[in-house]
Formats: structure tokens, sequence, C-alpha cells
């Protein structure tokens, strides 16, 4: 099943069409990765996902109706967006920013509920930002601040969850601090979540469903298995790679064949 | 989220914000008393208070308290709250505290339409000149975003190009002035200067109609305003309608900036240093509008009264001693910026 999909969606930036005519299925209650080279419509695709664009033809549905059709409050109830650079207020503290979550869930003469306050609360606690959630956001570590900004996407409360490149700025522990979060955000709150990364071996390691982009167009779609075969890597990305079993987990991992100074 | 509960009313506010608030309330009555009671002429305390709200104590301070010095003071208060709350949406929206309404020629503008209308109608109403303020402001703002456009906004182009425009209204008015009748022209030159002086109850009611149908319009895309400062995208994300919301809010400011000109003439600094000191003092993120109202009347009606109180030789307009106070910031700005700080 799946209540966030494209149809035909012909998306671009003015008359330039980036992506051009797909059909993307967001399945439910799974973690959906997005890969491909730079400037294949990646997060061209997230952003018309969430409404951020318009598609120049064809349309973005959620639950069955033209996503541009439902009350922009009304999508922010069951979207949630980590955009790639969002802004911090200055000296706004971590629980304040999470706050800001809450907007589309607020009234405007009844601004504050306890509702409000559980969900803050419960983000921060599953982001494990209850110990910092007084200090000011820009004086956090990078992997900290990334996940303030999930935290406030959480306190959204969305049964869906966008994340442009969330890994990407990041060392790869926190990388890997991120994308545990996201899982266990699957695993134990049921969320969808779709997320735009570059690193294909994560994409195999912690998606259950993978969409590979090349120029505007859906390369390959299915489990990682399915994807990240030697065949659609070397089509995708224009690089001969070889695809081995992760020893850790049995997913794909992809390294390149052919050694320093002769990968293309 | 530290929030407060008034009866149904939930207000969410930083609590350091709305301490910061209520000192600037009680900073602003203690100065509107000050206004009220003290002058040259020698009313007396109590006698201050009851000719201020209508109760007759016999001439003269019926006539000096009720028609000198309350509408010059309220006058002076909705003036500098209006220019406060114009000042803290555009540096918002821009994310740059150089966007005050009077730097980048939007009071230059309303400037231009007040002349305008003053030479056209030779200065007959009040309210005819406010909306001939509104249009010029208006024009100003349009032409800049205009000019300024390239697929976007870039907020230094948007305050340059401002800036520029600025200097094109003021050659126009002064042009419009060589064009007016010698008796006209003193007029609008006095009301250039930036001056409360000889305020009236009509001036008190442009300010206080404009004010309260604008703030209401502000206020209800307060919050708008405040998650816009988090990016375009995550403002739509979280279902903010960011282009209607941005639009509704920069007309605001606009009228604001144009209606406050209209009423005391172009008054510089106070739209530019309200809200950047506010957001100094609450340490609060993002804008907090009402604080800024409030600091933008006490530091307008504070200048009002320093202005009065100099020895009669040395007195001068309030908009030119707003600019001997707020030069110095702006300089002080630029400086830090140049030091490598966030300007």
């Amino acid at each position: 099943m799946s209540r966030l999909e494209t149809r035909k969606a012909v998306i671009g930036y003015g008359d330039q069409p980036i992506v051009r005519g797909v059909d993307v299925h967001v399945p439910d209650g799974k973690i959906t990765a997005i890969v491909g080279p730079n400037g294949c419509g990646k997060s061209t695709l997230l952003r018309a996902l969430v409404r951020l664009l318009t598609p120049m033809e064809g349309s973005v549905v959620l639950d069955g109706e033209d996503i541009h059709r439902i009350p922009t409050k009304n999508v922010a109830q069951m979207i949630g967006l980590l955009p790639q650079a969002p802004i911090a207020p200055a000296g706004i503290t971590v629980k304040e920013l999470v706050a800001r979550g809450r907007t589309p869930h607020q009234k405007l003469l009844r601004p504050w509920s306890d509702s409000d306050e559980t969900a803050v609360l419960s983000a921060l606690h599953s982001t494990n930002l209850t110990p910092l959630q007084e200090s000011v956001v820009d004086e956090l570590s990078g992997g900290q601040r990334q996940r303030a900004w999930i935290a406030m996407a959480l306190a959204q409360d969305t049964p869906l969850m966008l994340l442009d490149e969330p890994t990407t700025y990041l060392d790869i522990s926190h990388q890997y601090e991120v994308l545990d979060l996201l899982h266990r955000l699957n695993e134990r709150q049921s969320r969808t979540i779709v997320m735009v990364v570059h690193d294909l071996d994560q994409a195999a390691r912690y998606a259950h469903h993978v969409i590979a982009m090349r120029e505007g167009e859906v390369a390959a779609a299915g489990p990682p298995a399915e994807v990240f075969t030697e065949k659609i890597v070397s089509e995708v990305f224009d690089i001969d790679a070889r695809v081995f079993p992760d020893p850790v987990t049995g997913t794909p991992i992809v390294v390149p064949s052919g050694g320093p100074g002769h990968t293309q | 989220m530290r929030s407060l509960r008034i009866g149904p009313f939930g207000i969410t506010t930083h609590r350091r914000t709305f301490v910061v608030g209520l000192v600037l309330l009680g900073a602003l009555l203690s100065l509107l008393v000050f206004a009220l009671v003290v002058g040259k002429a020698n009313i007396g305390f109590l006698d201050s208070l009851r000719a201020a709200i209508g109760i007759s104590v016999g001439s003269p301070g019926d006539f000096i308290v009720g028609q000198v010095r309350a509408p010059r003071a309220l006058t002076t208060i909705l003036v500098g709250g209006m220019l406060g709350v114009s000042g803290a949406i555009l540096q918002s929206l821009t994310r740059n505290p150089l966007a005050s309404p009077d730097f980048i020629g939007i009071s230059a503008g309303a400037g231009t339409g007040a002349v305008l209308t003053m030479w056209l109608t030779s200065g007959t109403s009040l309210w005819v000149t406010a909306a001939g303020a509104a249009v010029g402001g208006l024009t100003a703002a349009f032409l800049m975003l205009a000019l300024s456009w390239r697929r976007g906004i870039v907020p230094l182009r948007l305050i340059l190009t401002g800036i520029g425009i600025g200097f094109v209204a003021q050659a126009a008015t002064q042009y419009t002035l060589t064009r007016m009748d010698v008796h006209d022209a003193g007029a609008a030159l006095a009301w250039l200067v930036g001056s409360t002086t000889g305020s009236t109850w009509t001036h008190v009611t442009v300010a206080a109609a404009v004010l309260a149908v604008l703030l209401p319009i502000i206020l209800w895309h307060a919050r708008a305003l405040r998650t816009m400062e988090m990016g375009d995208d995550t403002a739509k994300a979280l279902g903010i309608h960011v282009s209607r919301s941005r639009a509704i809010l920069a007309v605001c400011s606009v009228l604001l900036a144009a209606a406050a000109t209209a009423v005391t003439g172009p008054i510089g600094f106070i739209a530019l240093v309200a809200p950047a000191l506010v957001a100094r003092i609450t340490r609060g993120p993002g804008v907090t509008l009402i604080p800024a109202a409030l600091l933008g009347a006490v530091l307008l009606l504070a200048a009002d009264q320093a202005s009065q109180l100099m020895p009669a030789t040395l007195q001068f307009p309030v908009g030119i001693f707003t600019a001997v106070v707020g030069a110095p910031y702006l300089l002080w700005l630029v400086w830090r910026s140049s030091r490598g700080g966030p300007v």
C-alpha cells in the first residue's frame, strides 16, 4: 500500500523539467531511499513529494487526492520534512526549535496544548536530546543539530517523514547515529520514511525500498537486493562496480572495480 | 516551551520576552505621565492627569494638556510603535538588520507621496496625505522588488536597491517643493524634518485607525513570520502559506511606515534600532512584534521629551534627535560587520 505516489510527474524549476514523467510509490511503513548521481532529480522529486514544487505535468497524490488540492495545513499534519539546509533562528534553544514542529497543529487563540507538550517531549526523548533541550542550537555539534531538526520534524507528528540528505556533512559516526534513529522511528513508531542519500551501502543497509534515478527518470525501484546489482549500478552511476554481500548485514555493498585511477 | 495562559487564551511566549514586554510597558506609561505633567507651563500633577482624560480643570490646563501635550504624546507613542513593528517585520522577512523602512527608501517614497499630495491638495486633510504617503511607500516598495528581482530576492541587493530608490524619492520630493507656493512649501519642509510638534487629535486618530486595522492582520500572521525565519522550505512543510503571508506582512509593514511618515514626517532610526535592540534584550529566538512596538514607542517618546527639555535655542525636532542618536548605532553595525560579525 502506498499513501504517497506520483503519477507521470514532470517536475522542474521554471520551464526546465528535471524529473521527466515518473511514477513513484512510497510504500507505507517502510524506509525508502532515493539514490542517483548528482543532478539526477532526487531532491527535486523529494521536494515535489512534499508539495514544495508543483509538477508541470502529472501529479503527486496523497491518499488518492492531488496533494495541491489538499489544504497545506492538512498536508503538514501528514508529511514532515527535513530540508537540506534549514535555518535555525539565532539564539533558539533545542526545545523551542522542536516546538515549532507543532505549527500545523496549533490554532490561533489556543497556541499551546498538552498534546503539543507531549509531542515535543516525546520527540526530544526519541532523539536523545532531553538533556540538551535548553541548549542553543547554534552551539551544538553537527550531529546534535541534525538530531534537533529531526526532532522538530518528529514533533510535527506525521505518519510520513521526508528527509533531504540527512547524513550529508556528518562524519561517519554521526551518519550512522542519524540512520539508526530513522530505523528506530520506522520500527517502533511505524513511520514511513523517505530519504535522499548518497551512500549506496547505507541505502542498502537501512532502506526497504530503493528508488534509483538517472537523468530525471526512475532507472530501477525495488528492494535493495534487486536494485543494487552490478548491471544497474554501472548503468545508473556510470561506474564499473562489483557488488558483494555486506559481511555484517548481508545487504549489498558496492565496490568500484578497476582500482585507483581506473574506476570509470 | 514556556507558555502563559490567560483565561481561555494561551500565549506562547518566551518568559524573558514577556518580562521585557512588561518592563517596556511600565517604562512607556511612566514616560507618558511625564510627558503629560512636565512642560513649560506648570499645570500640576493631578490636574494634568485629569485634563488628559478629559476632566475639565479650567484654563490653561484644559488646552495645554488636553490639546497639546496629550495628542502629542499619544501621536509619538503610536508612531514609535508603528515604526518598531514595521522595522521588525522587514528585518525578519529579509533576515537582515539593515532592512528598515527609513533605510531602504520606503519612508522616503512615502515622503514623496505625502508631499505630492500636499502640493495637489494644499495639505487640507491628514487622511488624504496619509493615503498619498501609502501610495508613495507602496510604489517605492514595488520598484524595489521589481528592480532587485533576479529569479528571487537577495536581501543585500534589495537593500542597496532600496537605498537607491530612497535617493530618487528624495530628489522627487525636493523637486516637488520647488513647484509649491511658498506657504505650502514651508509647511511641507517643516513636516519633512520629522516632528511631533503641533500634533492634534486628528494625528492621533489617523495613527490609531491605521494601527487598529493593520495590527490584527499582522499578529494573525506573526506565527507565519516566525516560521519563515527557518527558511521557506521548512515553513511550507509546516503548513504555512509562505508567499501569501510574506506579501501580506510586507504590505502591512510598508503601510505602517507610510502612515507613520504621513503623521509626523519621516523619522529615522526608530524602525532600525527598536527591533534589533529588542532581540538583543530578550535574547529570544525570532521576531517579537509587541516588544518591538513598545520599545519603538518608548524610544520615540523619550527622544521627543529629551528634545523638548533642551534649552530653547538648542531644541530641534524629534526626527533630528533620533538621527543623532541612531546614526552611531548604524555605524556600529557596519563596524561590527566589517570585523566579520553578523550584519
